[in-house]
């Protein structure tokens, strides 16, 4: 798929169109995993909505193996691009097969009777993805994951070199966003399928996309694979806000608020220490990491046993666990490191 | 619903019953004819001319064909239009057709007292002209649907124009009641109750056919009402025309309601209810199954309704509007508190 010069954004009757991105230059092959990332707002959206014919481009073009999206029949596009959207829909008996053989329509007649083939692909979809238990339930009775994977089974079956989702991740829980997005990066892999999801979770992106398209409005899409773009700190100028920034040093968005309210050592060789550090920082200390303690200030370790703090003027004290570190942090309050 | 043969069994008595209640349709009312007169009157029609024969022929039979078409017609309508516009509440009177009907309507019966015209006690052809006038009264308004409807892609936008208009309408109307004559009023009150008995045995055969022909075309768009359920995009997505599907569908309801308002005036309820009887009976949400489910249920419903309306043994009869709407409310409160599932 090659997007031309495309201008991104909501058209209107009136000729006062919302310009997004203009000038967008972009390609999905098959066998690509692409996550498109950006705040609330930049048009990942209205983009893939773009892609799918369903509302037309202010300006540019899109080709699916050089063909342009105009001229595509309903029909044709329905064997090029599958999707999953964000649109929510509770009929109170709809089952979950029956939303993943609506996916086959594009192979049928009119009438749309499932053929032997269709219910191969089906249950061979169904097999892989390993929701066969899922298959006879009521679509909404299910939690937000186990829709999403439906939903994604029904875009399989379609049988299309290109998949796009819409923020498939949004309300799904841990767990389960893993699955997905190892599911997603497999499909993409093993399938020889052009992938295209949006997200505004940078981490989880980072993980398993190969590419990433960063967007933000009114500034041009910046492609790259994920390390790449965080090491030329791409990352930070796309979603860096005043206060919260990308730490390329950990992969994750930290505060730049946080005031600190003392200065403490902790010794990382454990994973009870590598956990209190966590604990010491959410409570607002700066904890400084190392593998020796230093002669001066406050410094605490993990003995295996016990949490142990030491310090240069006082007698070492002892502490069970975390929680009863916590309690006697006031005390630090005033020590300087 | 998984198993389709649990279906046929339901069907098939359903339709079982329809027969028993379009029966007994024949048989009862303020006048008992028995079993036998009825099928030799039914059977061997140049037999008789008898008194038998007449109220048969002339009362029962169409009365009874107009409520089995009309059943049909508003409950796959109404089924239609629930899962055109996604809405548990949608039905034949949203688009607003049963009011353009009923201005037509309005038009003749009232209107006649501004040119000093009585039209709609003229013998045979006052009861034509209310037909007529229904027809393009809800014809007008469908029209003017449709072509909102190319103008504007959101169907819901589709619905609340419909309603509105419905308002408008009304609002035309009660000026119309103001300005009448109360014999004129009486009359158009009188239409508005609805009945299933002013249409002949020629005009209530029209109705099942219009009914039947209905019921075929919508059937052959089960498949798209199903990718519907899941919203216009993703319809779109696999290749559906939801433009023009949407357009048709509420064309060819149009045009059913429209025929059935025409000969019965506004039947209230039904439509709106037998599509979740159907649902919480099939326990489905496939067309495929609900098209004919709900209506087999529509007609045995109406049938029931006009057999109760008949109030066999009395000489009067009721309103079959305060019928439906008495058997229909119910209906409605029963299956959202049973099935607590009537959410979108």
């Amino acid at each position: 798929m090659h997007i031309d010069n495309l201008t991104n954004g909501l058209r209107s009757a009136q000729g006062h169109h919302l310009i997004l991105q203009e000038g967008l230059e972009m390609q999905l092959r098959p066998g690509q995993f692409v996550c498109l990332l950006g705040p609330n707002g930049a048009g990942k959206s209205t983009l893939l909505r773009i892609l799918m014919g369903f509302q037309p481009a202010i300006s540019g073009e899109i080709r699916y193996n050089d063909r342009k999206l105009d001229d595509l029949s309903l029909k044709e596009l329905a064997k090029i691009a599958a999707v999953v959207l964000t649109d929510r829909f509770s009929d109170p008996y709809l089952i979950a097969r029956e939303v993943v053989s609506l996916g086959r329509y594009p192979y049928g007649s009119f009438a749309g009777r499932l053929h032997a083939e269709d219910k191969e692909v089906i249950s061979q979809t169904i097999a892989t993805l390993g929701i066969e238990t899922l298959m006879d339930k009521v679509f909404r009775q299910l939690s937000d994951g186990e829709k999403q994977k439906v939903l994604i089974a029904r875009a399989l079956v379609q049988d299309t070199p290109f998949v796009f989702l819409d923020e498939p991740v949004a309300f799904v829980d841990s767990p389960s966003r893993i699955e997905i997005m190892e599911m997603l990066a497999d499909i993409a892999h093993q399938r020889n399928k052009g992938i295209l999801m949006t997200t505004h979770d940078i981490e989880i992106a980072i993980d398993y996309a190969d590419y990433l398209w960063l967007m933000k409005r009114g500034t041009p899409v910046e492609t790259g694979i994920p390390e790449d773009l965080a090491l030329q700190g791409k990352i930070n100028t796309y979603f860096d806000k005043e206060s919260i920034q990308f730490d390329r040093q950990t992969a994750r968005f930290c505060s730049l608020n946080a005031q600190s309210i003392g200065k403490l050592f902790v010794k990382q060789d454990s994973l009870e220490s590598f956990w209190l550090s966590k604990a010491l920082r959410r409570k607002g200390f700066e904890v400084i990491e190392g593998d020796d303690i230093p002669e001066f200030g406050q410094s605490i370790y993990f003995d295996g046993e016990h949490f142990v703090l030491a310090s240069d003027s006082n007698p070492p004290k002892q502490f069970t666990n975390i929680p009863s570190v916590l309690e006697n942090l006031p005390n630090f309050k005033d020590l300087e490191y | 619903m998984e198993d389709p043969r649990i279906f046929i069994k339901w069907f098939l008595l359903l339709v079982l019953l329809s027969l028993a209640l379009f029966m007994a349709n024949l048989w009862f009312g303020s006048v008992l004819i028995n079993w036998g007169e009825v099928l030799r009157v039914l059977f061997h029609p140049d037999k008789s001319q008898s008194a038998a024969s007449v109220i048969v022929n002339a009362y029962r039979l169409p009365q009874a064909i107009t409520a089995l078409s009309i059943g049909i017609i508003l409950s796959i309508s109404g089924l239609v239009l629930q899962t055109l516009f996604r809405n548990p509440l949608a039905g034949p009177s949203v688009l607003g057709i049963s009011s353009g009907a009923s201005l037509g309507v309005a038009l003749v019966v009232l209107g006649g007292s501004f040119i000093h015209l009585d039209i709609s006690a003229l013998p045979f052809l006052g009861n034509l002209a209310t037909i007529g006038a229904a027809f393009v009264g809800a014809l007008v308004v469908l029209i003017i649907i449709l072509t909102v409807s190319s103008r504007v892609g959101n169907v819901i936008t589709v619905l609340i124009i419909g309603i509105m208009l419905g308002y408008a309408v009304s609002a035309v109307v009660s000026v119309l009641q103001f300005f009448s004559r109360s014999e004129d009023l009486h009359a158009y009150v009188l239409w508005g109750l609805g009945s299933f008995s002013k249409t002949t045995v020629q005009q209530s055969v029209l109705l099942l056919i219009t009914a039947m022909a209905g019921w075929g075309i919508i059937g052959l768009f089960a498949k798209p009402l199903n990718a519907l359920i899941m919203g216009e995009n993703y319809a779109r997505s696999i290749g559906i025309p939801t433009r023009s599907i949407q357009r048709i569908l509420i064309l060819l309801t149009g045009l059913l309601v429209a025929v059935g308002t025409a000969f019965t005036g506004p039947i209230a309820f039904l439509g709106l209810a037998v599509p979740h009887l159907a649902r919480a009976l099939f326990k489905t949400s496939q067309h495929k199954i609900l098209i004919p489910g709900t209506a087999i249920i529509g007609a045995d419903l109406a049938l029931l309704c006009n057999l109760i309306a008949k109030m066999p043994g009395y000489d009067t009869s009721l309103p079959i509007n305060a019928v439906t709407s008495l058997i229909g409310a119910p209906v409605i409160i029963w299956v959202i508190i049973k099935s607590r599932h009537i959410k979108y």
